[in-house]
């Protein structure tokens, strides 16, 4: 199959961008979206590159504070950058999970993240790293949202006429942690994917793939949290308030992908543990 | 639309196109710049076989909007620039059989000289070299070759093939692992596949489809369509009746009852995705709007998607596919031997279950692809098919559109896969009916999401099978009670409906069954064609009849190879209660060497071991017999195959089959077969195939057939053309021609010299002297014949009891698998399979290995990750390759094959049929392996798929 008519813009700047979206739509890599044209899933009159954009670079930027990747940063770019895979390692796992060498190769950070599709895997590895997104507008102000208040159903986020200028991951995001997914193969679609964090004040865990949105739960570190089988239970309990909201589809019930997320957890637990 | 000048760099050279926006990479490379290699398997980006440079990064040109080439610099394999390693990884392919049908290769080859690059002199482990081409799927080779190949161009390991230059040229050439000379083309991206003969402005089909699964059609409104500029026909089910009678049967035998269907549907659907418009237009991206805008009204029937259910249909008219029917079974057997009902009641132990398997399929990486050319002066139509069938087809499309078979041409060239699925003729009609009503040639290629909705099933049964044992485990009676789903139609669309029937007519296996009871039915739903897939039933018999066994055995605490010694065949021939004869063999002798091959104590102490750590490991071990080339009396599997052998006046041999190459590599052992028994040089021969003009009938490619049928005709060839070589070989070196010698391109005499060659004596016959001179004495004057193989051991004649053989040969072997079970996630990781098989004489024991593991990964892909599975709407819920399953090469385990060989009686050559080990035993061995594995758990492991959430709640099941 292929795609419906569009038109195609290339901007050099914002400005002409957002004109350009006024009845667009952004491709950066273009590898979920491309399937989705294809499949005749979605339609648009424009498409709108990001590529030339001045404003926007596929740069990863380390400050004192952050580390910043750009709104072109490709997975395979990701994977290449040792920073990331020094401290941040569960985001350089989860990329080196995500799709095939030609996948990673165009598609970007941000546009896994914007896609917003529940089982992504960087935005699972960047809600448990407390990432905040930068975002833009006409006007060129910038707003930027912590990544756990980003998406707001499937396939669906927060940005409203805007776009994502870049990520910013805290350089203390934390001490330890760990990435995992459950697919029927590897570099296949994940049923469920986790990614827990810990650092001095406790641990951050996202789970993907079992509601229409990722799912994060934080727990702080008290004396009665501190092993493993505790922060487990406390994080399957409030995973669980969220049951009612679990999807079935042919690979697995709401059931199955909650135990599927338990045992992702349990051992990205064990793991988290022997790294502290 | 607007159109942009792009201009890119093209394996080093620029190149400047206008393109419109919406227009693919992969489109513009293959019909605006001719780069054939980038080819469409898929719409999501998930095959690769579209994988070029882009940059110096491997990028899917199926992704990527040809606008964002603009000065991009583009390499694909094509390439006269392509860099060392990329030749070093063509090379590796070749010599290591690391590739079938072709159609992937040209993606996976830029995927192995990108990692390549990107590691250079690296040693790679497994893991980076699977990570490396994860992208890329090959539906054909199982992976290992594959794997292997890129090792061999890093320098890391040795090839498996020996080249034509570099053998010794007095031996045989039968036996050799030979390199293929298919692969020549294919690793450059030059393999002759349909859609490569499509030319700019030729026309394009696309078809509006059912939305929904069971229908009455009741208003078509087309004038969207009509409208749209570049749209040159719009036709209806209805309106289409007048150009074309229905569907043309595959078969038509027993009393099964046919649709009678169109290609289009008239009047009512019986399933989603069923053609109901047909668009022809200027380019398929406006084909697909035309299609797209096209409204149907429909009033809903009640859907039927369980095959159990729909057999009560009968009360229910509504619930009737083909109300004329009166019924939705679309044919019912049953067979009866001894004394079933007494037994059962007498028995020491009475094993039940309901064993059954989910729907998948062929999945071949090249859909459905037709071009289609009518010459209305000359009333001549030539098609350039993706078919197993070339003379099928003719035939078909010759009844369908009542044009003289005379006056059709089809070609086949290569052909990306076919598995069973390309048996039939069915979304084909739609080039056809286009190049007549638009007088120019039309291109028809079917989606893969086309292919998921409406293409080919396969499997999908459900049985409950009984066997009674006495108390040493010796089965005295068994019975199958099978129903199959054929979806809407097992005979027409597909072939697929004897597959269930094999299945009860093998199940009593290669074991000493005397009394025997089986009611198959085939029934339909709304759901998409069934259709042949590799294995044909036989699978189902091996499962029904190994899975009872395994019971018995736990049971009765014999161990499971103890168990299936006491119940095996005793002597050769042997007959099946059922009619099979299976003529020799060594089953027994496999399932020893195969339980010697996997060290079994050693692995029981090893899954003692993992049990104690948590670990789940299985391991099973199951016979097989593979019934090979099918005939069958009202269809289109007949009982011979022909071929055409002609030496031209430069000596040189031609080899001209019926037989179609899907990636099997005929082309490379016809060679050796006919260099060995003509005596000719194998460089002089040339083999080709798919031409309906060309080549005399012949039967295609199905059911194992060619290493018996097309061999035996080439022998049959050789043998009416040797005696002639002789005459005249004699006259020119005034010799007896019992004293000429040929071999190896020489024709001697050992009392005379010097010796000819081909080209010597071939000239003497066509031109100097002349046949009337050295051939007066022959029976005839040309160096060309016909040779045709009939097997002997098929009988149509029914005996006392109706039982006929329909599969004259038997090929036999053993299968092992080890596996791992994670209890907490149910997922099943395949740590090994073996195999022992015995296919007769091995004519090269290279493409024979790459068969056996092909199929071996394929029925695994079926076993545990593929599935086409339905809503209770009859919506399918598979649309793209990743939600059906599609293996990649992380699903490949380790294979270790090994062979016996009992030397066919029913060819000089004395080679079996070959192809479907893997898809007969894999299913079985891995359900039983799982179950092994569980055993601990109490787990019953009854039906596919073993997918994850299954496996799952089997556990949690046995838990309760």
């Amino acid at each position: 199959m292929r795609p419906a008519p569009y038109t195609f813009e290339e901007p050099t700047n914002l400005t002409q961008a957002f004109a350009n979206l006024k009845d667009g739509m952004p491709i950066a890599g273009g590898q979920n979206l491309m399937p989705a044209l294809r499949m005749r899933q979605i339609d648009t009159p424009c498409l709108v590159s990001l590529e030339k954009i001045d404003a926007f670079s596929n740069d990863i930027l380390v400050t004192v504070d952050a580390i910043q990747i750009g709104a072109l940063t490709t997975i395979g770019e990701l994977l290449n950058c040792a920073v990331i895979e020094k401290e941040v390692p569960w985001l350089h796992t989860a990329a080196s999970k995500l799709g095939d060498t030609q996948v990673k190769n165009l598609a970007t950070v941000v546009g896994n993240v914007c896609w917003s599709d529940p089982r992504a895997n960087m935005s699972i590895a960047l809600l448990a790293s407390r990432a905040e997104i930068k975002v833009v507008n006409e006007k060129r102000l910038e707003r930027s949202v912590p990544i756990r208040d980003f998406f707001t159903g499937f396939q669906e986020n927060c940005l409203n006429d805007e776009l994502v200028g870049s990520i910013l991951i805290p350089r203390n995001s934390g001490d330890a942690g760990v990435y995992d997914e459950f697919s029927r193969q590897p570099n296949d679609l994940a049923l469920v994917n986790v990614c827990v964090v810990s650092n001095q004040e406790g641990v951050a865990a996202a789970i993907g793939g079992t509601c229409a949105t990722p799912i994060v739960v934080t727990l702080e570190y008290t004396d009665n949290v501190r092993n493993n089988d505790s922060i487990l239970n406390r994080i399957i309990s409030l995973l669980e308030n969220y049951a009612d909201q679990f999807t079935t589809d042919q690979f697995g019930s709401s059931g199955y992908k909650l135990e599927l997320a338990r045992v992702l957890l349990k051992r990205a637990l064990a793991i988290v543990g022997e790294q502290l | 639309m607007s159109s942009h000048s792009i201009s890119f760099q093209l394996n080093g050279e620029s190149q400047t196109v206008n393109v419109s926006p919406r227009e693919l990479l992969t489109d513009v490379l293959r019909d605006k710049v001719s780069i054939k290699s980038v080819r469409f398997g898929c719409e999501e980006g998930a095959c690769g076989s579209c994988t070029i440079e882009m940059d110096g990064q491997t990028v899917k040109s199926c992704m990527i909007p040809a606008v964002r080439a603009n000065g991009k610099s583009i390499s694909t394999i094509e390439g006269s620039d392509l860099s060392e390693i990329t030749r070093k990884v063509q090379a590796a392919f070749a010599s290591c059989h690391a590739l079938q049908c072709g159609y992937c290769t040209s993606g996976m080859i830029m995927s192995a000289a990108n990692l390549l690059k990107k590691n250079s002199g690296k040693t790679l482990t497994d893991d980076e070299i699977k990570n490396g081409i994860a992208g890329n799927i090959c539906r054909c080779t199982g992976y290992n070759n594959i794997i292997h190949a890129v090792k061999v161009a890093n320098g890391q390991a040795e090839p498996l093939a020996e080249s034509e230059t570099t053998i010794n040229k007095s031996d045989s050439w039968i036996g050799r692992p030979l390199q293929r000379r298919e692969d020549k083309r294919l690793v450059a991206g030059k393999g002759r596949f349909a859609d490569n003969y499509g030319e700019y402005g030729d026309l394009h089909a696309a078809v509006a489809r059912s939305t929904k699964a069971h229908a009455k059609i009741i208003k078509i409104d087309t004038r969207t369509a009509e409208k749209m500029s570049g749209v040159r026909r719009v036709i209806t089910g209805e309106e289409a009746k007048k150009y074309w009678q229905p569907l043309a049967p595959t078969m038509e035998l027993l009393d099964l009852k046919l649709p009678k269907r169109y290609a289009l549907a008239v009047d009512k659907v019986v399933f989603y995705g069923e053609p109901v418009v047909l668009v022809v237009a200027d380019d398929p991206y406006i084909a697909e709007d035309a299609a797209e805008s096209i409204k149907v009204q429909y009033e809903d029937l009640p859907v039927n998607t369980d095959p159990t259910a729909t057999i009560s249909a009968i009360d229910e008219p509504e619930r009737l596919l083909y109300p004329e029917w009166e019924t939705n079974t679309q044919v019912e057997v049953r067979f009866e031997h001894g004394e079933v009902n007494s037994l059962f009641a007498s028995a020491d132990l009475v094993i039940e279950e309901k064993i059954g398997s989910h729907r998948y399929s062929a999945m071949p990486m090249e859909t459905r692809v037709a071009r289609a050319d009518y010459d209305k002066d000359e009333d001549h139509l030539i098609i350039r098919a993706s078919t197993q069938i070339a003379h099928q087809m003719r035939m078909a499309i010759g009844q369908v559109f009542g044009i003289p078979e005379s006056r059709i041409e089809v070609l086949a060239g290569d052909v990306g896969g076919g598995f069973g699925a390309k048996l039939s003729v069915d979304s084909e009609y739609f080039a056809v009916l286009g190049t007549m009503l638009c007088h120019k040639p039309v291109r028809w290629n079917e989606t893969r999401t086309g292919w998921m909705h409406a293409g080919p099933g396969a499997r999908d049964y459900h049985t409950t099978s009984r066997a009674a044992f006495d108390r040493n485990g010796t089965v005295i009676a068994m019975e199958t009670d099978i129903v199959a789903d054929m979806g809407c139609d097992g005979a027409e669309r597909g072939c697929g409906i004897g597959m269930p029937l094999n299945g009860g007519n093998y199940a009593p296996g290669p074991y000493t069954i005397e009394n025997y009871r089986t009611n198959i039915r085939c029934v339909v739903t709304n759901k998409g064609p069934y259709n042949a897939y590799r294995g044909y039933g036989k699978d189902l018999a091996n499962m029904l009849i190994e899975r009872l066994l395994d019971q018995a055995a736990d049971k009765l605490e014999i161990d499971p190879i103890e168990i299936r010694k006491r119940n095996l065949l005793t002597k050769y021939p042997f007959q099946l209660v059922t009619g099979p004869i299976i003529e020799n063999g060594t089953l027994r002798e496999c399932l020893e060497k195969l339980a010697k091959n996997m060290k079994l104590p050693e692995l029981r102490k090893e899954q003692a071991n993992a049990l104690r750590e948590g670990r789940h490991l299985g391991l099973a071990l199951v016979p097989y017999i593979e019934p090979a080339g099918a005939t069958f009396p009202g269809s289109t599997s007949q009982n011979y195959e022909s071929i055409t052998l002609r030496i031209a006046a430069d000596g040189s041999v031609h080899v001209i089959t019926g037989i179609q190459s899907l990636g099997q590599g005929i082309e490379t052992v016809y060679a050796q077969v006919c260099a060995d028994q003509l005596g000719c040089a194998i460089e002089d021969v040339t083999v080709s195939w798919g031409d309906t003009k060309a080549s005399p009938f012949g039967s295609g490619t199905f059911s194992s057939r060619g290493a018996m049928f097309a061999v035996g005709a080439i022998i049959n060839a050789t043998e009416k053309l040797l005696p002639r070589i002789k005459i005249g070989a004699s006259v020119i070196l005034e010799c007896d021609p019992s004293e000429v010698v040929i071999k190896n391109g020489t024709i001697s005499c050992p009392k005379s010299e010097p010796a000819l060659s081909f080209k010597d004596l071939a000239f003497a016959a066509y031109v100097q002297p002349g046949a009337e001179i050295i051939l007066a004495d022959a029976d005839g004057p040309l160096l060309e014949a016909l040779g045709v193989y009939r097997h002997p051991q098929v009988n149509w004649k029914p005996d006392d009891l109706g039982r006929m053989q329909f599969y004259p040969a038997h090929a036999n072997g053993a299968a092992g698998a080890l596996v791992e079970v994670d209890i907490e996630t149910g997922k099943v990781d395949v740590k090994k399979i073996w195999m022992v098989a015995d296919h007769g004489v091995i004519l090269n024991p290279l493409i024979l290995q790459g068969q056996i593991k092909g199929s071996i990964v394929q029925q695994l892909g079926g076993t545990i990750y593929e599935n086409l599975e339905y809503d209770d709407e009859g919506k399918p819920l598979a649309n793209t390759l990743k939600e059906y399953g599609m293996p990649t090469v992380w699903a490949a385990p380790e294979i270790e094959i090994d062979h016996l060989v009992s030397k066919s009686p029913s060819t000089s050559v004395g080679a079996k049929g070959a192809g479907e080990d893997g898809s007969i035993a894999t299913s079985t061995v891995l359900m039983a392996a799982v179950e092994d594995a569980l055993r601990v758990h109490n787990v019953k492991v009854m039906s596919c798929p073993l997918s994850p959430f299954k496996v799952k709640e089997m556990i949690e099941k046995a838990m309760e």
